[in-house]
């Protein structure tokens, strides 16, 4: 094994790397998915009843329905807006104001206010921008509650809100896309193209090839993993560890994606596995991001034990002891691979011989 | 009279401002072998395009068989067969799938893929995916694939290029025996030996012309010199050439002197060969 | 045409398709995991909202309470209304103490005791902090002096009978896979192109015309296969199953001429793969309509897989026949047969 030839084969994937679509794939498709869900996707996830409204004068009550945690409220220039709005289902619950409802209300005069329900509504959203709304007309007009609610929580449990919850799935993009793809799609080409032949009957080995590819994976994978932390300011209080275990997942990505480059024909077969294997990679995440989905088939994915301590670090605050087993799992599953990967590379020898 | 296989008339083609052919024309009977020879980037290949219908010429006309090629494609290429320079085989399929595809694409019902494999040399492997043959078995199947609908003009580009003795002559046979059932090869070579051995008459192309196109004796007359390559030993007991040329008056007379004069070790006679008289005609090699 | 040409080289195509057996059976575990994902999501929606109440000598309160969408579970102690709220049995616990009304009645202002589970979200404990005062409100006389006369748009109203999640994801799964088969073809035709195979074939008495052909029916074939297949076993054939069919063979015409697209495009497999996403994101869009209804404003209309996403979840979902969607299906056809055509003439000119 020499450094030397390594670091030469490494430098020429570098170079030939920015001009590869794969490789400016890997860098950016994590970047803008996760600009995009974040930014986009995370308000769709929430459970919370919307509520337009059409306010005809200049009524306070928008402002309370702002400010009301309860529901996510948003206010239209026009009747016909709020109707087309409830009726495809932007809203939940519309409401008409009529002029002067604040006065009329705090003179305690009955007030008719056309509402309208989008068909598709479930049945508690409702109910619950109903009770709401109630509620915030009696503060409106300045009732006063006539009791105290006191608010008693149980367990240790903290609500993850669903912008959170996204985070596994952009992890596991950012260290997978570009760690496992790269790699592989490296080997494939210089497959179809004998290259490699070509390189192996210099002093360069076949391990020099693989390991060059690997450090590849490994490099962008880890950098990647990193920028989305950054990025979506997930670094929680043990920085280093979660970026101990980026750096485990960065390895299971580089060998799963040499393993793919071996044993892959050719594109058409890299494309297949792209096809129908993208769900065992992002199983995990797909299970946070839906909770009625039993979590518990979560843990029959590999990537599970990367993407529960990343959460449990950076969401949950959690610490080494909370994360221990994963760590020895992960860590198993990669010398697993590794030995995967040997057998990948005996194999491959034999077919360029 | 019968008519000519490939008759062509101020034939042309350019990619762009580049002119590939450049108003050649030429005629090949039926049933007759023609070595089409020149360096890379002649128009040789282009040439061959346009008669089989992959490329329609931009000047001139081409006739196959009687039939204007730009205008009958569909009927030409039902009466030709084509072997490729650069392989391009089904190589997850076996040889013989190979084959009975092109024959059902040829319309033909019942075809012997077994027997044409055994005249190339590949009968125990025609259930063997391409993928693993080597090249020459690969070319000879080229050449099998070419033969499928027993085609009246073959047209075989580089059929022996990079094959071992054993294959090259497997398919020079194989070329005779088309010729023998009455087909006309096309044949486009850089092996002048080929070319001379095979060939009833050669054509020379060079930067889109045709510039010479005669029988190999005829040009090798025409362009070529007879000499006698003798080689003699001087007294210090160094091996040197000598060269008389054959066919002049003073011939006689330096054969005697050569004879008399020098302790003659070797001699034998030399005819010029086609890239001798290609270069002399274009100035430059056939493999430049 | 060529029809024995044409039959040869579809022959040859599914041959090849499933000569490779890693590809193929990859293939197959796509529509085997898209359909268990199906069944392993959720076959109903809950929209009720589930609160425990523990109130001695009120139980008139559980009943003046229920309506649709609100369960009221009547624990007999306050330990057994704590565990029902620590065990996620219902997302609040109320307890309504024994003198409260008496308190109310003297114009006191009582306290009532409200338990969450710690990662109840802060919305779920203020609505139902809201639901609390209004039902005393209510208790005391207090009537509300707004009344919302309500009207469902935009006509049938689904509570209590909702479409439930996996059936919502249902035209998702099935745009998805016959979308994919874009890289299938593209890759077919790509291959053919760098092996150079296409030229042996266009020395034959095959055309242009055959070869499309033949790739286009192995294209839709492989498309429409995968996407009907799918529907069949996840029940999305049960209402209108000629429309649903119809609008699927439609969708595998339009992915076979963007397959050709591609490949017209593509230099290599690579680039197969740079187009392939683009214009698998691009196709996919308009099913997030489903997913999240009122997301997706108009101008995903130009998006031709939203007549497949929206006619499909119409007739499977809601029952919708002919009369409703078959301006959708004409838009289709005309998309389809647009792409079809581009992608022919812009792939017969790479083939030239």
């Amino acid at each position: 094994m020499s450094v030397r030839r390594v670091a030469v084969l490494l430098k020429r994937e570098l170079l030939q790397g920015p001009k590869s679509f794969i490789f400016l794939w890997s860098v950016v498709l994590p970047i803008v998915m996760s600009l995009v869900l974040s930014l986009v996707f995370g308000t769709l996830f929430s459970d919370k009843p919307r509520l337009g409204i059409f306010d005809e004068d200049a009524s306070g009550l928008v402002n309370l329905a702002r400010e009301s945690p309860s529901m996510s409220t948003r206010e239209y220039g026009a009747v016909n807006d709020l109707e087309e709005a409830v009726r495809i289902g932007a809203v939940d619950f519309g409401i008409v104001l009529p002029e002067d409802f604040d006065s009329l209300v705090a003179e305690g005069q009955h007030v008719e206010v056309t509402a309208y329900v989008w068909g598709e509504s479930l049945a508690k959203h409702r109910i619950v921008a109903q009770v709401t709304l109630q509620d915030l007309v009696r503060e409106l007009s300045g009732q006063e509650a006539p009791v105290d609610v006191s608010i008693n929580t149980l367990g240790d449990e903290v609500s993850i809100p669903w912008s959170d919850r996204l985070l596994p799935l952009l992890v596991l993009m950012a260290v997978f896309v570009g760690g496992m793809f790269l790699p592989a799609t490296s080997l494939v080409t210089e497959k179809q193209k004998r290259t490699l032949e070509a390189l192996t009957v210099t002093p360069t080995t076949l391990h020099e090839v693989f390991l060059a590819k690997g450090i590849l994976g490994f490099s962008i994978s880890l950098t990647m993993g990193l920028i989305i932390l950054a990025l979506n300011q997930a670094f929680g209080a043990q920085p280093g560890l979660l970026a101990l275990m980026l750096a485990l997942g960065a390895v299971m990505a580089a060998e799963l994606g040499l393993i793919l480059g071996s044993f892959a024909k050719d594109m058409s077969s890299l494309f297949a596995v792209w096809k129908s294997g993208g769900i065992l990679l992002f199983g995990p995440a797909i299970i946070y991001l839906f909770p009625e989905i039993p979590q518990w088939i979560g843990q029959i994915f590999p990537t599970y034990y990367l993407v529960e301590p990343v959460v449990r670090i950076s969401q949950q605050g959690g610490g080494w002891s909370d994360i221990a087993a994963h760590v020895f799992v992960l860590v198993g599953l990669d010398v697993i691979l590794v030995a995967i990967v040997a057998l990948a590379l005996r194999r491959m020898r034999r077919v360029i011989a | 009279m019968a008519q000519d296989a490939i008759a062509v008339e101020e034939l042309a083609y350019l990619y762009g401002d580049l002119v590939a052919v450049d108003h050649i024309s030429f005629k090949v009977a039926e049933g007759e072998i023609l070595g089409f020879l020149g360096p890379n980037g002649a128009g040789k290949t282009t040439t061959v395009k346009m008669l089989t219908g992959q490329l329609k010429p931009k000047g001139g006309k081409a006739q196959v068989l009687g039939m204007d090629v730009a205008r009958n494609a569909g009927k030409v290429r039902g009466e030709i067969g084509v072997c490729f320079e650069q392989t391009n085989l089904y190589e997850q399929m076996s040889a013989l799938e190979n084959l009975h595809l092109f024959a059902r694409l040829f319309g033909i019902s019942s075809f012997d893929g077994q027997a044409l494999l055994k005249r190339v040399g590949l009968a125990g492997r025609e259930k063997d995916k391409v993928e693993g043959y080597s090249k020459g078995m690969k070319q000879r199947l080229m050449v099998a694939r070419s033969l499928v609908n027993r085609p009246r003009i073959l047209f075989l580009d580089e059929p022996t290029a990079g094959l071992d003795p054993a294959s090259a002559e497997a398919i020079r046979a194989v070329i005779l025996e088309e010729r023998q059932r009455g087909a006309t090869v096309f044949l486009t070579t850089h092996d002048m030996m080929e070319a001379d051995k095979l060939s009833d008459r050669v054509a020379f192309m060079d930067k889109g012309k045709i510039v010479a196109l005669d029988t190999p004796h005829n040009l090798k007359q025409q362009y070529g010199k007879r000499a006698l390559k003798a080689k003699v030993q001087t007294p210090a007991g160094e091996l040197q050439d000598r060269e008389v040329v054959l066919d002049q008056p003073e011939t006689p007379d330096l054969i005697q002197k050569l004879f008399a004069g020098e302790k003659v070790v070797t001699i034998h006679s030399e005819e010029a060969t086609l890239e001798d008289i290609f270069i002399k005609i274009t100035g430059r090699g056939l493999k430049e | 045409m060529n029809p024995r040409g044409i039959r040869a080289l579809v022959s040859k195509d599914f041959t090849l398709f499933f000569r490779n057996r890693f590809f193929a059976l990859v293939t197959s575990l796509a529509l085997i995991v898209y359909v268990m994902l199906y069944f392993v999501m959720p076959g109903s929606v809950d929209e009720t909202l589930e609160i425990g109440l523990y109130a001695p000598g009120w139980s008139p309160v559980a009943g003046d309470v229920q309506q649709q969408g609100l369960e009221i579970h009547v624990a007999e102690s306050l330990e057994e209304l704590e565990d029902g709220v620590a065990d996620h049995d219902y997302v609040a616990g109320i307890v309504l103490a024994a003198d409260l009304p008496d308190e109310l009645v003297s114009g006191q202002k009582p306290r009532i005791d409200l338990y969450f589970a710690s990662d109840t979200p802060e919305e779920a404990k203020e609505a139902v902090s809201s639901l609390i005062r209004e039902l005393i409100y209510a208790q005391t006389g207090q009537p509300l002096v707004v009344d919302f006369s309500t009207q469902v748009l935009p006509g049938p109203d689904m509570a209590g009978k909702q479409i439930p999640p996996r059936d919502r994801m249902r035209p998702l799964f099935a745009v998805l896979l016959i979308v994919f088969e874009t890289y299938g073809l593209a890759t077919l035709i790509t291959e053919e192109i760098e092996h150079r195979t296409i030229q042996a074939l266009l020395v034959t008495p095959v055309s242009i015309k055959d070869l499309f052909a033949a790739k286009g029916f192995t294209g839709i074939t492989l498309a429409f296969g995968q996407g009907a297949l799918f529907m069949v076993l996840v029940g999305g054939l049960n209402q209108q199953p000629v429309i649903v069919i119809l609008a699927l063979l439609l969708a595998a015409l339009l992915v076979t001429g963007i397959g050709f697209l591609i490949a017209s495009l593509a230099r290599d497999m690579m680039s197969v793969l740079a187009w392939g996403v683009l214009a698998l994101v691009i196709l996919v869009i308009p099913s997030m309509g489903t997913l999240f209804p009122g997301v997706i404003t108009e101008w995903v209309k130009v998006i031709p897989s939203y007549y497949v996403v929206d006619t499909v979840d119409r007739v499977a979902s809601y029952g919708s026949g002919w009369v409703d969607i078959w301006q959708n299906l004409l838009i289709l056809l005309a998309f389809s047969v647009a792409f079809l055509l581009i992608g022919m003439v812009a792939l017969r000119r790479r083939f030239q």
